[in-house]
């Protein structure tokens, strides 16, 4: 049970989503909502880590990004093993060979930045300018990748659609169960149009900025803190 | 029923393949029941899993049906589905109804389950402590896809019965383990998968370099990286298979 967050070290993977407002004197409505769930998770040790399908690909298909990766830009890629941390965060990139590569595995072409030229997504923005400033690097990449999903996320996705639309008893069709294989496998696109990369150059005077936010963040846990005490000591 | 006909089910009460007679009846038994399409997929149109579903039916003295509705084949290995081992425990005569007992505080590693039952005369038997602690450290939660993660409740109670049926009535399960724990045995942890990965993935980049300056520039691109040892040997035993190609 943590209290005291005076030397609390944020995870990289969170630190976007305490960035909303960064550089104003007061952390926001956003930040602030963020900070309670965090608080409440260290405080009480209860994870309310969201499960998804979509969480549920990017873990089983890390490997299948990293060898799709790897084919399309004939560069040998390990999966670091290491983590690392400083004053202020701690973290554990998927890669760290002369630059951070950050994989993260599209759920289907839909969800797939195919045609984007510039990261969208803000917390994987500050996710790698996080890890460079751990591994001390210069340049990032985000790298969506697009990978055959796994069977037994496909069996899951198909009972789900047999419930949604009436099927629970008799299975779906053949024709609607082949359409959910056909939108969740790939092997029909070339690869070289399922890997997309976005880099990201570091930006060490935002990363002093967040590190500004993070001490702010820091006395908003510890004010949650002496919050939680206070109502203690009333109801006693 | 003829005679021959009870005398080759009498010698297959003792085993299938014991005789010649017996063993040819029941390949033509097992030609009939595999052609059904109402058998599983793992029987349907295969004689000798429909050969080994009688025999392990004949030992246990259940329907052949039954055996195939509820035995797995994981990775070849013949498996028990979990609802039929509490089943099979709940049914043998032996104990009254298996019992779930759930211990430690929740949120805990301690937190587990066990399986209780009493025997005929009364006397509690209790099964083996299946706790988080033991979840972990089997690594059976790390496993890709684990069902640890998503029904975790359900999963402790299958895996107590298992080991009670195991403690309590080898007998039933034949050695048999449930489907669930194959999986978790069998399963490689995503770790080992990953490094799986890892190495298939060197030896193909591995492949395309025709010459030792193409092995060090890869060596070069994971300096400072925690790379394993497998595939640290792997990098030195294809330098020094080019350097001999060179001499």
């Amino acid at each position: 049970m943590r209290t005291d967050f005076t030397d609390y070290r944020f995870r990289a993977s969170s630190l976007g989503t305490l960035m909303t407002g960064l550089g104003k004197p007061k952390l926001s409505a956003t930040t602030q909502t963020e900070l309670k769930k965090l608080h409440r998770q260290e405080v009480f040790g209860k994870r309310t880590d969201i499960r998804s399908k979509y969480l549920d690909k990017g873990i089983q298909c890390e490997e299948l990004s990293i060898t799709l990766y790897s084919e399309v830009k004939n560069q040998f890629t390990v999966n670091n093993k290491t983590r690392k941390e400083n004053d202020f965060l701690s973290g554990e990139c998927d890669n760290a060979q002369k630059i951070i590569r950050e994989f993260k595995t599209s759920w289907d072409l839909s969800t797939f930045p195919m045609y984007d030229e510039e990261v969208k997504n803000k917390d994987y923005y500050w996710q790698c300018q996080a890890y460079m400033e751990l591994w001390d690097l210069d340049e990032a990449e985000l790298i969506y990748c697009l990978v055959n999903t796994p069977e037994g996320l496909i069996i899951r996705e198909t009972y789900y659609m047999e419930n949604k639309l009436g099927f629970a008893d008799v299975g779906l069709p053949d024709e609607l169960q082949k359409e959910i294989i056909n939108n969740m496998t790939f092997d029909d696109i070339p690869k070289e149009f399922r890997v997309k990369v976005f880099k990201i150059p570091r930006d060490k005077e935002a990363m002093r900025q967040a590190e500004t936010q993070i001490e702010m963040c820091r006395l908003y846990l510890n004010e949650l803190s002496v919050l939680l005490a206070g109502e203690l000591v009333t109801a006693l | 029923m003829n005679e021959v006909a009870k005398i080759k089910m009498e010698k297959a009460d003792v085993s299938i393949f014991s005789t010649i007679e017996s063993f040819e009846h029941w390949q033509r038994v097992a030609k009939m029941i595999s052609s059904s399409d109402i058998v599983p997929k793992a029987y349907h149109g295969n004689v000798s899993n429909t050969m080994i579903a009688i025999e392990l039916a004949n030992r246990i003295g259940i329907s052949p049906f039954m055996v195939m509705q509820n035995l797995d084949v994981i990775q070849g290995r013949p498996s028990w589905n979990s609802t039929f081992i509490i089943a099979a425990l709940n049914s043998c005569g032996r104990f009254s109804a298996i019992r779930f007992v759930f211990e430690g505080k929740e949120g805990t590693d301690e937190y587990g389950c066990r399986a209780v039952s009493k025997d005929s005369e009364g006397l509690i038997l209790t099964g083996p402590l299946v706790n988080w602690k033991m979840v972990k450290d089997e690594g059976w939660l790390s496993k890709a896809g684990s069902k640890w993660k998503t029904m975790p409740e359900l999963m402790f109670q299958y895996r107590a019965a298992s080991f009670f049926g195991r403690l309590y009535a080898p007998d039933i399960l034949k050695g048999m383990h449930s489907a669930d724990e194959t999986m978790d045995i069998i399963k490689p942890t995503q770790k080992e998968n990953h490094s799986q990965q890892e190495l298939e993935r060197l030896n193909s980049h591995l492949d395309n370099c025709d010459t030792v300056d193409d092995v060090e520039i890869l060596e070069e691109s994971l300096s400072g990286q925690d790379v394993s040892e497998t595939v640290s040997k792997a990098i030195a035993a294809k330098k020094s298979e080019l350097k001999l190609n060179l001499q």
